[in-house]
Formats: C-alpha cells, structure tokens, sequence
C-alpha cells in the first residue's frame, strides 16, 4: 500500500461522498419502513453496494412483489457496470491477480469517474483505489445505519412510501443532459405506462428494454 | 429471509458485471452497438420504474389524489433545475405534505 495515494484517494472522493451519503441515509429509512428485515437491508449495502439496486429491490420486495422481479430490476439497473468493467480493462491489466478479484467488488460510479481518469504507476493507482473505495463503502454503511436509527423514530403515516419514487424521479432527471438519454427515459416512460397490466411488474423490464434499444437508435444518428 | 436471498442474489450479479471484463484473462472491449445500450441503461429503467410505481396498486391512484399528483408535478421541474436528488425529495415531499394536511 503507498499510503500518499490513499489518502488523495480518499480527499478526492470526499467531496462526492456528501451527494451518496443522504441517499444512504434515505436508503436506511427506507429499510425501517418495510416489511424488509432490518439486518437483511442493512447487510444488502455490503452485499450489493450500489445504491439504486438497493432501492430498486428493496422497494419491490416491500410492497410484495415475487423475488424474481425485484432480483431481475435490481440487475439490469446495474447493468451499465459492464460497462465500467470494460473501460478499467487497461487500467487493470498491470494489477495482480487478487486485485483483478477484489477492485470490481468497490467500482460505483464515483470510483470508476475518478479512478478510470487517471494516469499513474500501477501500485500508486491501485492504493488510489483503494483507499477512496474503502472509504465509500465505510461511509455509505455509516450512512445506512443512520437512515435505520432515524427510520425507527419517525412515526408511520407519513407517507413516505410516497418519497420512493419522488426520489427516483430526483436520481433519473439530472441524467437527462443528452439527447440519447431523453429518448431512452421517454419510451420507457410510455411502454412502461402501457404495459401496467403485465403482472410482477413486468412493465418496469420492458419499458427499460424498449427504452434502451430507443435510446441506443437515438445514439446511433 | 427471502429478502437476504435476494440481496445475496443481486450482490453476486453486480459484482459479475463489475468483474466481467477486468477479472478475464485477455483484452476484449465491448462492441459499438452494446455500449451505446448500456449507456442508457440508467435513465430508461428507473423512467420505467417510477413510472410503474406511481400508475399501479402499491403507491398507486397517483392521478386521482392532488396530493401525489402536485407533489410529482413539482418534483420533476426541481429535479432539472437543482440537479440534486436531495432537493427534489425535500420539495416533492414537502408539496405532498402541505396539499395532504390542507385537502386532510
């Protein structure tokens, strides 16, 4: 470990950590507000860490829906880490062997924005890596705890069931810069609401699919 | 523990698609035409997410209860224009609450 670069690592990551540390916090709540066991939302960030197929899962196996449906949204929203995995190639090429094993486990958005940016010597970039995906996984189990305590506080009735998709609509909005993007949300948005017969929530898989093959016709012009 | 299964489940295919090119041996790139799907990935299944959540039963009758239809109304063009998932939580929630205790 080259502790330098750690520490840069983890000051460089800092200032993302205050946007995902609210959405650990929400997603904590969250958990306390569902028929989901504390301990099981709680160890999904360990198990899953990434924050929108939490929510994703956690949201549809709450309201009831099959495992199956809620396990098949939770992975294709996290498809796009292909992806990632694709572009760090070279970046991993001169790392050993337990890193090419353990580094995919801590490549979130963030770290791969940071880390698939920059140019240094292979032991050097990888305590980069690793001392800001620590610190992010650290923090968002922090966080979740947080949202747990709270979650158990605030009294039912509140609606906040409600504040899922509000949030979502918060997550997905600021993605929409491009053109590609918009198309892709807008479909999606269209075959999803003419699909809410399909049971399991079936709507959710096809609107995505309809919007991904939109949004990647819209990308091809 | 069904939930925990699931959670087990899902850590287990992120972490593949994570992996699935930096864990193999060899120096293969995605083709053009599965990048540009991935890419949009994101924005078209929680689109398609919210959009399931508030026309069906769990959150459900969005359109019929002034509360849930103003507060969605609100939400979207504070999304565009603070970029932040924080303030639009805050401001989409505060609209439901405000509408709900006055229409009680």
């Amino acid at each position: 470990m080259h502790w330098p670069s750690a520490r840069l690592g983890m000051r460089h990551m800092a200032p993302l950590l205050l946007g995902a540390f609210p959405f650990g916090v929400v997603l904590g709540v969250t958990v306390a507000e569902s028929t989901v066991p504390d301990w099981a939302g709680w160890l999904s960030g360990l198990l899953i860490f990434g924050g929108s197929a939490q929510l994703v899962s956690i949201t549809l196996l709450g309201e009831g829906a099959p495992a199956a449906s809620a396990l098949a949204a939770a992975l294709v929203v996290n498809a796009r880490h292909v992806m990632y995995s694709a572009a760090m190639v070279p970046k991993f090429r001169h790392q050993p062997r337990w890193f090419r094993w353990l580094g995919p486990y801590l490549l979130i958005d963030q770290v791969f924005a940071l880390c698939s940016v920059r140019d240094d010597e292979p032991q050097r970039w990888r305590s980069y890596y690793l001392g800001m995906g620590i610190l992010a996984l650290s923090m968002w189990m922090i966080a979740m705890t947080v949202g747990l305590t709270l979650g158990a506080v605030v009294p039912d009735g509140l609606g906040l069931d409600f504040g899922i998709p509000i949030l979502f609509i918060g997550l997905v909005v600021p993605t929409l810069v491009r053109r590609p993007p918009v198309v892709a949300a807008l479909v999606a948005v269209v075959v999803a609401a003419l699909t809410t017969w399909v049971p399991h929530r079936g709507g959710i898989l096809i609107g995505g699919a309809a919007g991904m093959v939109a949004g990647a016709i819209a990308d091809g012009r | 523990m069904r939930e925990f299964l699931v959670f087990v489940a899902a850590g287990a295919g992120v972490y593949l698609a994570r992996a699935s090119f930096i864990a193999a041996v060899g120096d293969r790139t995605l083709p053009e035409w599965a990048e540009r799907l991935l890419r949009n990935v994101g924005p078209a299944v929680l689109a398609a997410l919210v959009t399931s959540l508030l026309l069906t039963d769990g959150i459900g009758s969005f359109v019929t209860n002034p509360a849930r239809l103003l507060a969605v109304a609100v939400s979207i063009p504070t999304a565009v224009k603070t970029r932040s998932f924080v303030w639009t939580f805050v401001v989409g929630m505060a609209m439901f609450w405000t509408v709900g205790a006055i229409t009680g």
